[in-house]
């Protein structure tokens, strides 16, 4: 039945007695038009507006600081008064509270836009890294100010200021919210052993023994991606130059000195990393958390912010007492407690700063006034008696210098495994060419690496495909620095093809490489076991065990004329007396991705997949993971 | 036919609930922002203040006293936002246009809609740290856009806040060793004991406490480092002035890196020298060279958190801050919003401000203000470790040549000077 057959009946039946209320029809559908528009857009609004709010909420209460891992479109309307923070993981979780009771507050701009603070678990080095494009942040909260240092170093490198100019930053206003000095952690009975509390420990005493060979003495701490990670590395610098200050490049460049941080670095363990193919790796990937390390004995000491200890030490209290055991009130050192030691020669200090990143609008969306308000209300917010607090209970010192430390209810009155009257002296920050060596401090404590690349140049890669190879291979080369590596070439397309063996990396042999590679073509079939086991063999015969030996292959193809099997090939490299480890690259939707996870898997190596758009990306991805890896 | 208009109103009655319900919800939930925040476009001239973050605790302070008195522009209630920016940077983006000015000719009334937008939030005045920020800042603006901005003589002219010096500071216990075996603090004083290669143990001092150590702000960081690096040449110089040439002379910057050996970075951050210290005592500095209203608010937190009291030592020859209030005077912003802004600079300025800002450690522009008028004087409650009342005025440094300041903050490896 249809609305207009509705109304004429309606109006054919009306009872008597209701004509004066009656609308004429026109106006009727008029009334109801109106009525009904407003109602509809009201409705819609409210709808969205909710919509709105249950995502909020739902986004506030059903997740914390989300992880790195998932990257969003950096995108924001020009009124958002939506702050996003990348946060170190130091302080995710208390931040994470802090922000979430700020956003209860719903604190709004003069325009009427809700203030809100989401968070994103970052590295430090991620954060200097995302922050010099366009991130999906428009502030970071790193673990150190020496990350925003490096950001405007970066930042001026990629756009200078004209002559005459004032230099240009990328970070904006900042403010530190908490302090914690960076220890060395170990378990009370440890520390007794290493002099402690009697004389004071330094960083030398740590390194001695940790590279003094009978002791099996082992050491952690985070890899350079923060500040924790970053003054570990450096300590093993001053300490291999036996000096306090004054560490320059020319200092820590003399072969002595990078000798002395190889050693110390092979021996310490990485702490907070995943899994590995090699074994090191795999007890590194059991330590999980520094306390964790500590307390299962893999860990003799290990570098960590002071907090690191009272967070530790409460946790393991409070278990004690949910077991009957004698937890203690802190003053005294019961077993499995955590001390905290200030070395003797200085230390750096985390420093937690929360930045505005100055975002112009050059590559993305600019950062809105509203954000520049969310951020100062955040600040204030941190900066309040009630954060302060909670930071303190938190274990962190925190800024307002009226929270008394030395009284209760401090941690640092309760714990007397921390001073807070300690350090007493500073291990300062060198110049930034020291500081970049620090970061990328893999490249001078790896062991020497042995690569022979597998390259697939039958027919079916002519063209784009085996040109890409080629630009790809020579990327690959240029990211291997110096002269301690050796190279060699295995084709497979006529036969399989070896270039003469491995090349030291050196002058002429990088030429030679070059020339070997611009000098491949394609045609003929796809024996690639054979090629593979060619690549295998000449490692072996090389013989270097204190190597990283890998092989990459790269193929879009399948085996179709190899005179070995994949369980031959497989036999062979699981009784080799050298481990090698395989990169199987698959080029293409045709390749045979089967039998190149069966290559990675056998060889402890990676498996991709990629195509002519992301090879060269691919292969700088393989070098890294082979020179990160021992 | 009944049962259809049944539900027609059954459903506008839903509908119209829920818009009833909205409005209750959002009427309940509240929004329980400050009243600064509060207030909507159209109620209030909103003003924003950019400040030198030495001078914004009392100005914020101030700023929140006087929105709470609700004083009326004219086209309404005015609102004073404070927005800190050290001097350098602010100096940088006047300079650079990074507020994006109208250009030369541009009408505020003939703007479109969203031309309107990029300068609503233009900002209305500046407290730069020194006069002598303002005049840079306004020398760059005329030769861009033919026009003084911030201007000297007038209803709108600069007029000066209150001020502050730079001073020394030392802990007492390692002060006492120090100034035995080297007299009294000097630039000259920390070049020695920055030098000295067993630090402590040879300068008389604890060998623990290590090397002699030094909190300076960095020279790029901020004005007072900025200011520092001045005040190090003027000492190393013997002069009240110095050119571009000599702060970039080789043998003053292998000087000052030897001094700067002993400025120990310890976390990164060198805009604030005594609050480094506050926050990492002895680490960041045996003693240092500090702002002295930074070091007088944080006296308190210095002594509570390493029990141990910092003791005031006056250098000879000082750089004066006295953070001018400069409102902008082009047509980015609104005859109501300059309005406001001399409203706020008019507010500050009162006896009982300047009374205030003395309680934040700062020096009032008002002569008729002494630093001991009021019992919560940060100047009379350290007085006995060493606060002075009075600066001789003769014995500053003159402002730097504008050449001065890009030199140095682009000198960003002065501590690795060859």
């Amino acid at each position: 039945m249809s609305g207009l057959r509705d109304g004429v009946d309606r109006g054919a039946v009306a009872p008597a007695g209701t004509d004066g209320l009656r609308i004429p029809r026109g106006r009727h559908l008029l009334a109801f038009a109106v009525v009904g528009c407003f109602l509809v857009c009201a409705c819609g609004l409210t709808t969205l507006r909710a919509g709105a709010w249950i995502a909020a909420f739902l986004t506030d209460r059903g997740s914390g600081p989300s992880s790195g891992g998932a990257r969003v479109l950096a995108d924001w309307p020009a009124n958002s008064a939506v702050l996003t923070a990348a946060v170190s993981e130091s302080m995710a979780e208390t931040l994470d509270d802090l922000a979430s009771e700020f956003n209860s507050r719903r604190e709004r701009t003069p325009d009427g836009e809700l203030m809100r603070i989401e968070l994103v678990t970052l590295s430090p080095r991620e954060m200097v890294e995302e922050s010099l494009g366009q991130p999906r942040f428009q502030a970071v909260a790193p673990d150190s100010s020496l990350w925003l240092v490096l950001i405007d170093q970066r930042w001026r490198e990629l756009f200078p200021s004209g002559e005459g100019r004032l230099p240009e930053s990328r970070v904006g206003p900042s403010t530190r919210f908490a302090v914690s000095p960076i220890v060395v952690a170990a378990e009370v009975e440890t520390a007794r052993l290493m002099g402690w509390p009697q004389q004071a420990v330094g960083w030398g005493e740590v390194l001695g023994r940790a590279t003094a060979p009978p002791t099996g003495f082992r050491w952690g701490h985070p890899g350079p991606t923060n500040t924790v990670g970053v003054l570990a590395t450096l300590s093993a610098f001053y300490a291999g130059a036996g000096v306090t200050r004054g560490l320059t490049q020319e200092v820590a460049l003399q072969p002595g000195v990078i000798e002395y941080v190889r050693m110390a670095e092979r021996t310490a363990l990485e702490i907070g990393i995943g899994d590995d193919a090699t074994g090191r790796r795999e007890a590194v990937a059991e330590v999980g958390s520094a306390a964790e390390g500590l307390r299962s004995g893999i860990l003799d000491v290990a570098v960590v912010q002071e907090q690191t200890v009272i967070a530790a030490n409460r946790s393991w209290n409070r278990s004690r007492a949910g077991l009957g055991g004698g937890g203690g009130d802190g003053r005294d050192l019961p077993e499995g407690h955590l001390v905290a030691i200030y070395p003797r020669e200085g230390t750096l200090w985390a420093d937690h700063p929360l930045a505005l990143l100055e975002l112009d609008g050059r590559a993305g969306p600019a950062l809105t006034q509203n954000q520049r308000r969310a951020f100062r209300s955040f600040t204030n917010f941190l900066l309040g008696k009630e954060s302060q607090q909670a930071l303190l209970e938190a274990g962190f010192r925190p800024v307002d210098l009226t929270l008394d430390l030395h009284t209760d209810p401090s941690p640092f009155a309760i714990d007397i495994a921390v001073d807070p009257l300690l350090p007493q002296t500073a291990l300062p920050l060198p110049g930034r060419a020291v500081m970049e060596m620090a970061l990328e401090v893999w490249r001078y404590t790896r062991p020497p690496a042995n690569i022979v690349f597998v390259v697939d140049t039958s027919e079916s890669m002519d063209g784009g495909k085996l040109a890409k190879t080629k630009a790809a291979l020579h990327g690959f080369l240029a990211l291997l620095e110096g002269d301690r590596d050796k190279i060699g070439l295995v084709e497979f397309g006529t036969g399989v093809a070896g270039t003469g063996g491995l090349r030291r990396l050196d002058e002429t042999g990088r030429r030679q490489m070059a020339e070997l590679i611009d000098r491949m073509e394609a045609g003929g079939v796809t024996d690639l076991i054979d090629a593979v086991w060619a690549a295998h063999s000449g490692l072996q015969d090389a013989a270097d065990a204190e190597a990283i030996n890998a092989i990459v292959v790269l193929t879009d193809g399948r085996d179709n004329d190899s005179e070995r099997s994949l369980r031959a090939l497989r036999a062979a490299m699981q009784e080799a007396r050298i481990q090698v480890a395989v990169h199987a690259v698959a080029f293409g939707r045709d390749a045979d991705e089967e039998l190149l996870q069966a290559f990675a898997d056998v060889g402890g190596g990676q498996f991709h997949r990629v195509d002519e758009t992301n090879v060269e990306e691919l292969y700088r991805l393989i070098a890294t993971e082979m020179q990160g890896a021992e | 036919m009944k049962r259809t208009r049944v539900v027609i109103v059954a459903v506008l009655s839903a509908a119209a609930l829920l818009v009833v319900g909205a409005l209750v919800w959002r009427t309940l939930g509240g929004d329980p922002a400050g009243p600064v925040l509060n207030a909507s476009r159209g109620e209030a001239v909103r003003i924003q203040v950019i400040t030198a973050p030495p001078a914004a605790p009392w100005v914020q302070a101030a700023a929140d006293a006087f929105n709470a008195e609700g004083e009326n522009a004219g086209d309404g209630v005015i609102a004073v936002e404070i927005v800190p920016m050290d001097g350098l940077a602010a100096l940088g983006k006047w300079e650079r246009d990074d507020f994006a000015a109208l250009p030369a000719g541009a009408d505020r009334d003939d703007l479109s809609s969203e031309e309107f937008h990029t300068i609503e939030t233009y900002p209305t005045a500046w407290i730069a740290d020194s006069r002598f920020l303002v005049d840079y800042a306004n020398e760059s603006i005329r030769d861009r856009l033919g026009r003084d901005v911030f201007l000297s003589d007038g209803q709108y002219r600069v007029r000066l806040l209150a001020e502050t010096v730079l001073t020394w500071g030392l802990f007492r216990d390692r002060g006492a060793p120090l100034l035995e075996n080297l007299g009294p603090i000097s630039w000259s004083t920390v070049h020695k004991a920055a030098s000295a290669p067993t630090g402590w143990r040879e300068l008389g001092g604890d060998p623990a406490w290590g090397h002699f150590k030094f909190a300076v702000a960095g020279p790029g960081e901020s004005v007072s480092g900025f200011a520092a690096t001045v005040s190090a040449a003027g000492a190393y110089f013997e002069a009240n002035r110095v050119s571009t040439e000599e702060v970039t002379d080789q043998a003053f910057r292998r000087w000052l890196g030897e001094a700067m050996e002993a400025a120990a970075n310890v976390s990164g951050d060198r805009r604030s020298a005594a609050e480094n210290v506050a926050l990492f005592g002895f680490a960041a500095g045996d003693g240092g060279q500090f702002l002295e209203s930074e070091l007088l608010r944080n006296m308190e937190g210095i002594q509570t958190r390493w029990q141990e009291p910092m003791i005031f030592h006056y250098p000879k020859v000082t750089v004066r801050l006295e953070y001018p209030f400069a409102i902008w005077a082009g047509g980015e912003t609104s005859a109501a919003e300059k309005n406001a802004a001399l409203a706020f600079q008019r507010f500050l300025l009162s006896e009982a401000q300047q009374r205030r800002a003395l309680s934040f450690g700062l020096r009032p522009s008002d002569p008729g203000v002494s630093v001991s008028a009021t019992e919560d004087s940060l100047f009379v409650r350290w007085q006995r470790l060493g606060v002075r009342e009075e600066i001789p005025k003769a014995s500053e440094m003159q402002p730097p040549e504008r050449e001065l300041v890009t030199a140095i903050l682009r000198w960003d490896e002065v501590e690795e000077a060859p």
